[in-house]
């Protein structure tokens, strides 16, 4: 019997996968492309001018493979809630022969590979951009796939658990508005979590309640090594635990609002 | 002799919404037969459409149980979805699939063989004259052939007992005959059929026996013939408005 649950849920991920690639992959493409490209582009050439440093382009684009995924979990959130409040095609997923908590599950796997696969394209495209400033060279691999995985996964979560807050269509803008914005403004991806303490230090240690800024903090250490930035591993384990938080709180609230049958 | 394939045990649904306890069921108990069509009819808000959503498990009931084998279908809850198949009152085909692909990817979550899948796909394409929309997408289908994919896909893994909600809702009357024949074509194929309906000429011509609901509970069960007999009557629909014009008196 697990093994046919095991089936049915790589069954489900392939069949989203499928749909995924025919229906959203290349626009993804196309449009994390122009936002990450528009953006590079005025930190690097742009606002160097202006007296900002040459070095903000790299940073930008180091915080740019986190934002992409942030945001991309707000564009599946819509699509769930969209269905919830819609055509309903989850009532069928949720009468297969699988625990519900398994849908769940395969819709936070899905979330995570579909962000993956289409945020890795910051890297030619800020290489392409950035020139020389970006030495590939000198970037950890393996804390870099961790980080990005580990934040892959995190915005899955995140995702989960924000569907579970948004009642209907109507207020889903309040969710990115309230929640979201300031999330990702206070997250790191213009500035360090060491220059926010330097300017604010109370704020700054509010501000490790905020997840976002361990997935920006581990990603900039990939790129630009441990100086400056909050310890790689403890930027992990706390992603970990956001995760783990996010995932179990979304998976509960969803089931109790869906009124799933539990096994 | 009649076999029951499902027992209803005291079955409650009860909703909670600001300070009131609303009863959508409360104390169901009926016995389903194998291989009958059961017409579960009442007014709107009777508990028909909550009764076969927790009958096809899309939700729990407050308390009670629902029996299969003499063992709770919670007990093994995949075992007994995989000879349920469910057909919603909406339709939620996925319209990113083409026809198709809807059938062959139910066909796979059900642990169906590939050969089985195809076999099954061409003899219901032929069937319900499917085979020209094989390839498009369910939102060019009219109501009358989405709910035939809704019933192919209910019945891609041979289940044994088929839930239908509402099946013929907001259809032309031609439509709705091209649907009973196809729903007294399960009971041919030995398929037990729980349909859930508001038309009273549906269950009549449709069902080997009728349940009444009325507010949550089964106001009373037996065939049509039966019912018409008990009530003195020519027509079911009489017997319906007789019953209604109880409740009211009560």
């Amino acid at each position: 019997m697990e093994m046919l649950t095991g089936l049915t849920f790589l069954r489900m991920l392939k069949t989203d996968l499928v749909k995924y690639y025919r229906k959203t992959f290349w626009d993804d493409l196309i449009n994390k492309s122009i936002w990450v490209g528009c953006v590079l582009i005025i930190s690097t050439y742009i606002w160097p001018h202006v007296g900002m440093s040459e070095q903000f382009g790299l940073f930008m684009a180091i915080g740019s493979l986190v934002s992409c995924s942030f945001w991309d979990a707000w564009g599946v959130t819509a699509q769930f809630v969209s269905d919830l409040t819609g055509s309903r095609e989850i009532d069928y997923y949720i009468t297969l022969p699988i625990p519900s908590w398994v849908f769940f599950i395969k819709q936070m796997v899905f979330y995570t590979v579909r962000s993956m696969a289409s945020a890795w394209i910051m890297i030619p495209l800020s290489k392409l951009i950035l020139g020389a400033r970006l030495d590939l060279w000198s970037i950890s691999y393996g804390k870099f796939i961790l980080i990005f995985i580990m934040t892959n996964i995190f915005c899955s979560t995140l995702s989960l658990l924000m569907t579970s807050l948004v009642k209907n269509m109507d207020t889903i803008d309040n969710v990115s508005v309230r929640f979201l914005f300031p999330m990702w403004f206070f997250g790191g991806s213009q500035f360090s979590w060491m220059t926010f303490y330097a300017a604010a230090p109370l704020f700054a240690y509010l501000n490790l309640c905020n997840p976002l800024v361990y997935a920006m903090e581990a990603m900039h250490v990939a790129f630009l090594g441990q100086e400056h930035y909050l310890p790689f591993w403890v930027c992990i384990l706390m992603l970990c635990v956001f995760s783990g938080i996010c995932g179990y709180i979304g998976t509960r609230r969803l089931i109790r609002q869906l009124d799933c049958v539990r096994s | 002799m009649e076999s029951t394939l499902l027992r209803i045990v005291d079955l409650k649904k009860h909703y909670r919404e600001k300070n009131h306890l609303f009863k959508a069921l409360d104390g169901v108990n009926l016995e389903i037969f194998q291989g009958e069509i059961i017409g579960l009819l009442g007014v709107n808000g009777a508990g028909k459409t909550t009764l076969s959503s927790i009958l096809a498990t899309l939700h729990p009931a407050t308390s009670g149980d629902i029996v299969l084998n003499g063992h709770s279908i919670y007990d093994d809850l995949a075992g007994y979805r995989r000879m349920v198949g469910f057909c919603p009152q909406k339709i939620n085909l996925d319209n990113d699939l083409t026809i198709k692909e809807n059938l062959v990817y139910a066909g796979r979550y059900m642990g169906v063989s590939e050969d089985e899948i195809h076999e099954k796909i061409e003899y219901f394409f032929r069937y319900y004259n499917l085979g020209k929309y094989a390839d498009s997408s369910p939102d060019i289908l009219s109501g009358g052939y989405a709910r035939r994919v809704l019933i192919t896909r209910a019945l891609m893994h041979s289940p044994k007992l088929v839930i239908l909600d509402e099946p013929t809702v907001g259809l032309d009357p031609h439509v709705r005959h091209q649907l009973w024949e196809t729903i007294r074509d399960l009971k041919n194929l030995g398929v037990t059929v729980i349909l859930t309906t508001h038309y009273i000429d549906e269950a009549e011509f449709l069902s080997d026996r009728i349940c009444v609901l009325e507010s949550g509970k089964i106001k009373l069960i037996d065939t049509p013939q039966g019912l018409l007999t008990a009530y003195q009557k020519s027509r079911l629909e009489d017997v319906f408005i007789e019953l209604i014009k109880e409740n009211k008196e009560q």
